[in-house]
């Protein structure tokens, strides 16, 4: 089944479904850092304290980014194989053109976005003026280019998320007319929440840095 | 409104399907704004004929939307810029004078273009073939009304058996992906108690088709919805992403 086009889009949509859930808890964790340095710093050696628990969900983590990442790249390849030959002139209409089309290359900012993220928040070695988790994360927004790359790209985040989210119901065939419009209503307020909710950390850290 | 309007147009030339084609640019003038699209193609295919070029080859039969042989993407949309109709239904007082008018073939890997304008859909043949159809023992036909079928399933049977398999769906579609018309077909089949018996085998056998074919994947842009002449509702693609994941999951 999940060799086939069909079952590559249940993969899509669970895993997207999974790191939606993860985004939610990783944005409540970190809304620690408006309580203060004291609070942010036990929420982060929590974490970090059971071993064993904080590998298994790294891994967890990591296996559902690749599995999303890799069926995403196959289905792109395969989506523009389907097309050798591009129209010169292209207007079909349908809705959201703009998230919808665009996932590949949104899901590919987020790669990248993801990549430096992990290098800066968790690689970064807390020695000297950075000696606990919350001055690292204090000392990055305090550089308004920081801010500026984070808010950008938590905006194109929220784009992937926008089209994203209702669209996995549909993949695993939930539609119905009364259900389907709160569905896509539900997804399109889960996007706002999570493009304010993110953005708001580098703005007030960088704000509170300010002022 | 005059009666006439003079149009540009960038139709796609293409010997044949491994020759590299282009656009020709035609001046058409004094179209009619009564006449349909087809019949504009007619005028200026006479007209390419009587100076002694070859015309312009383009699908269509019935000419009243309902055969879904014409398949032109006009001005970057399947059967041109008025809903619900197919490109034979379309007239040109949609057009204005002057205007620039691009027809192209359905693009796709799995519609090889034959020449011209003229595309090869054995590939949706290939996919009813795979299980777009019911078993039915031969004898008496049988009493009408025999098998009682739910008003609301035989509404949502007979929207989905609208699809006229012209392939809008896929040349509308970012992906080239053929998955409205098999969820029509799928969809069309499952709601009525003859074709039901079988729906797990179908959703099954068509998808592995529609997959080998070389469709794309769906993304659910919603542009198959939006460009299908009968307006195949994208609810169809749902139920049989369903079908799919239940008939996938258990066994027979």
């Amino acid at each position: 089944m999940l060799k086939s086009s069909l079952g590559k889009k249940y993969v899509m949509s669970i895993t997207g479904q999974l790191v939606c859930a993860f985004l939610v808890m990783h944005l409540a964790g970190n809304l620690a850092l408006f309580a203060g340095k004291e609070t942010f710093n036990k929420y982060a050696a929590m974490l970090e304290a059971n071993k064993v628990l904080l590998y298994a969900a790294e891994a967890g983590l990591i296996s559902i980014f690749l599995l999303h990442i890799l069926t995403a790249i196959r289905l792109s390849l395969g989506n523009r194989a389907a097309r050798p030959e591009k129209y010169a002139v292209y207007k079909a209409s349908g809705e959201k053109r703009m998230a919808s089309g665009t996932m590949i290359f949104s899901g590919l900012v987020i790669l990248t976005f993801l990549v430096v993220h992990i290098c800066q928040f968790k690689f970064t070695p807390r020695v000297g003026d950075t000696p606990t988790i919350y001055d690292v994360v204090q000392s990055y927004f305090a550089q308004p280019q920081w801010v500026i790359f984070y808010v950008s790209c938590i905006w194109v985040l929220s784009t992937h998320l926008f089209h994203g989210f209702q669209s996995s119901f549909q993949s695993f065939g939930l539609n119905h007319p009364r259900y389907t419009p709160m569905i896509k209503a539900g997804g399109a307020l889960y996007a706002v929440s999570m493009c304010v909710g993110y953005t708001a950390i580098p703005i007030f850290m960088y704000l509170g840095k300010g002022g | 409104m005059s009666d006439t309007i003079n149009l540009t147009l960038k139709l796609w030339q293409q010997k044949g399907p491994n020759e590299k084609g282009r656009f020709l640019t035609y001046e058409a003038k004094n179209i009619s704004t009564h006449a349909s699209f087809l019949e504009m193609l007619d005028v200026v295919n006479d007209e390419l004929m009587e100076k002694g070029e070859e015309p312009i080859a383009f699908d269509h039969d019935c000419r009243e939307g309902i055969c879904g042989m014409c398949s032109l993407v006009i001005n970057g949309r399947p059967h041109g810029p008025d809903g619900g109709i197919t490109a034979c239904q379309l007239h040109m007082r949609k057009f204005k004078d002057g205007e620039t008018v691009w027809i192209e073939p359905w693009r796709a890997k799995a519609f090889p273009v034959v020449r011209d304008l003229v595309v090869d859909r054995g590939a949706f043949d290939r996919i009813i073939q795979a299980g777009g159809f019911v078993n039915v023992n031969n004898g008496g036909a049988a009493d009408a009304n025999a098998l009682p079928i739910p008003k609301r399933n035989a509404e949502a049977a007979m929207d989905a058996a609208a699809c006229i398999g012209c392939g809008a769906c896929v040349a509308a579609c970012r992906n080239a992906s053929a998955m409205l018309f098999v969820a029509a077909k799928v969809s069309h089949l499952s709601f009525l108690p003859q074709g039901a018996v079988e729906k797990r085998e179908r959703v099954l056998n068509m998808v592995k088709a529609m997959d080998e074919e070389g469709f794309g994947s769906c993304t659910n842009g919603g542009q198959c919805e939006a460009e299908c002449p009968k307006e195949i509702s994208v609810s169809n693609i749902a139920r049989m992403n369903r079908e799919y994941l239940a008939a996938s999951l258990s066994s027979s």
